[in-house]
């Protein structure tokens, strides 16, 4: 709010001098004020009028009093809608900035700047061969052309979107590691002892009295005094009953949460740095040494059905568009490192499954 | 601290700066004016760098000894690097990458890169010329090693494993003789071979005009081709083409082209 009022005296002031050209940038900066994505939009809207705008807004100027030319800007202004608006106004735009490019692409015949054109999504294109094999394929297939021709480009599409996402898949996107962090929770005994500790302290007229302090400093020790199988050093009790009690029942959670309690117990902390060292690499905080970046990156795979495809393309004719397009396509993924065996012969057959309808619509006709 | 305490256990590890733990008089920052840079005492300047005190000598001489229970031995018979190249030509070379971060991966940590000597391996010469053909930019006429860099698997092994089979594929390949082999032309040609070549032409018709119009028994090609003139013509053609044009390579030419052509200049 005071930056805008800061901005029309500003560009209020310079109203006798000649300097359209700074008046009308600084109205154009008016225009959008608070968020940097309204800027931009309106930029880009703007700049068409701004040379008409600018032309007209010199004529304005000379003959205006300052106030006139306040009571300008402000109707001139927009208003300021919340910023969750533009920013779904900004996202409504782009997606019909992308149907309209996708519904051009469409109708357009030629091969190469079709490929390019539409990948609005992609940072680089499709290989030009792939695309030209691809419209070759298409007009093979006399039924429907410019379907055919899309949907094999998009599916060529989806195979370098899986292989960008699985070549950045390395970074740990913050949300995993947020969602799988728990926040640790004080077990009910410790927090009874916080709570009857602050109650205790305090006890009319200030005076202090503890009575708990021994049934609390038992609890405090973490349970370790009245907890556990009894050693029966001094006692003759019986032991036959623990026995069969043991047999009787498998390691029950409160076996396991005593088991959890005594190495808590014995744990020492690190004397060391080294000691440190050691702890963080079995919690595996540290890395362990020598590196091997592919520690845990299981592929049975071998690397001949990675990179011989040929097998899988038993189902195509042997001659012809389709041949040449799929052979292009193998090639294309046997140099591809990011995705499975699995996810190629996926795709292989994918495009099997699609050149097989084709066919069956081809015989109808 | 006492002189003679060890100092490997005062900094065991890599950890910040401490003042009091360090006995030596450090001043670090910008001094004040006409004063001196600030004391050790709570200095962020000192406790924000990185330091090395957990890697003196001695400290590092104790990790050796440590580490030196866990270390294999190098073979006593490998002593020099021709005998390492005798005993195992095939270098594989592959990287691994350390980075502070959250995860280990790394893309680049797949590529595999296999080194060879064609020396090393069993080529007969039309075996070597169909090999070097056959990987092109891959081989380096200098040095006679043969690279080959292979990273089109997601794993190292399967990589590593590629690049065994392209090498042998290569070797086996280069020994077969394909029919069509034999319609190796001129330009396909590694280096300068004199017979049959323009140049042989050139010089026997040459020859034989001259014996011709001297009016002396024809003389068979086999037996010009014998003389000594014309076998000197040909090695000074065949350096010339083959090793470019050097003083020597000239002035041997012009030798053998006045003791050929019989001129006394």
């Amino acid at each position: 709010m005071w930056g805008l009022a800061a901005r029309l005296l500003a560009a209020a002031r310079p109203h006798g001098t000649a300097r359209p050209h700074g008046t009308a940038r600084s109205k154009q900066k008016l225009f959008s004020t608070s968020s940097v994505l309204s800027k931009d939009k309106d930029k880009s809207t703007a700049s068409k009028d701004s040379p008409p705008e600018g032309a007209a807004k010199k004529q304005e100027d000379g003959a205006e009093t300052p106030k006139q030319q306040l009571l300008d800007i402000i109707g001139n202004m927009k208003v300021e809608v919340s910023y969750r608006k533009k920013l779904q106004q900004l996202k409504a735009s782009e997606n019909k900035k992308q149907a309209m490019n996708k519904v051009e692409g469409l109708d357009s015949e030629g091969s190469v700047p079709q490929g390019i054109t539409e990948d609005t999504q992609r940072d680089k294109p499709l290989n030009p061969e792939l695309v030209k094999a691809a419209s070759a394929v298409a007009s093979s297939l006399p039924h429907n052309k410019k379907q055919i021709e899309s949907e094999l480009l998009a599916q060529l599409r989806r195979h370098e979107e899986t292989t960008d996402k699985q070549k950045k898949g390395g970074t740990i996107n913050i949300r995993n590691v947020i969602s799988e962090m728990t926040v640790k929770r004080q077990s009910p005994a410790q927090w009874g002892v916080r709570i009857s500790g602050r109650i205790s302290l305090q006890d009319e007229d200030g005076r202090r009295i503890r009575p708990e302090r021994s049934s609390a400093r038992s609890m405090d020790s973490r349970r370790s005094l009245k907890v556990g199988r009894r050693l029966n050093i001094f006692t003759k009790a019986s032991t036959e009953p623990e026995h069969a009690l043991k047999t009787v029942s498998s390691p029950t959670i409160w076996d396991l949460e005593f088991a959890k309690e005594v190495a808590a117990v014995t744990a020492q902390p690190p004397r060391n740095g080294f000691e440190e060292m050691i702890q963080w690499t079995k919690e595996g905080i540290l890395w362990e040494f020598p590196i091997d970046n592919e520690v845990g990156m299981e592929d049975d795979a071998e690397f001949y059905e990675h990179i011989f495809l040929e097998k899988h393309l038993e189902g195509f004719p042997k001659e012809g568009p389709i041949r040449h397009f799929m052979e292009l396509v193998i090639c294309g993924l046997s140099k591809n490192p990011y995705l499975s065996v699995k996810q190629k012969v996926e795709h292989i057959e994918w495009f099997q499954k699609y050149f097989e309808e084709k066919k069956e619509l081809l015989q109808e006709i | 601290m006492a002189v003679d305490q060890d100092w490997s256990s005062v900094y065991p590890t890599a950890a910040a700066f401490k003042p009091a733990s360090v006995p030596l008089p450090i001043r670090m920052g910008y001094p004040v004016k006409r004063g001196v840079p600030p004391p050790k005492e709570g200095n962020l300047e000192l406790i924000k760098i990185p330091n090395f005190l957990h890697l003196t000598p001695p400290a590092i001489k104790k990790h050796c000894a440590a580490l030196k229970d866990f270390c294999t031995e190098w073979p006593s018979a490998l002593d020099s690097d021709e005998k390492c190249e005798q005993h195992f030509p095939i270098e594989v070379e592959t990287v691994d990458y350390v980075s502070s971060g959250t995860s280990i991966r790394n893309p680049k940590a797949r590529v595999v890169t296999l080194r060879v000597k064609l020396s090393n391996l069993n080529l007969d010469d039309h075996a070597k010329k169909k090999l070097i053909k056959l990987v092109g930019d891959r081989y380096c006429q200098e040095t006679d090693v043969l690279t080959i860099t292979t990273d089109r698997c997601p794993l190292r092994r399967q990589n590593y494993d590629y690049g065994m089979h392209l090498l042998t594929v290569l070797y086996h390949e280069s020994w077969k003789t394909e029919k069509w082999e034999s319609e190796k032309s001129e330009e396909d040609m590694e280096e300068y071979i004199w017979e049959n070549s323009r140049s042989q032409k050139n010089a026997l018709d040459t020859l034989l005009r001259i014996k011709a119009s001297e009016n002396v028994s024809n003389v068979t090609k086999e037996e010009l081709l014998a003389s000594e003139v014309v076998k000197n013509y040909r090695n000074s053609v065949i350096a010339l083409k083959n090793e470019g044009e050097t003083e020597s390579n000239m002035s041997q030419y012009k030798e053998s082209v006045k003791k050929l052509l019989n001129i006394q200049a």
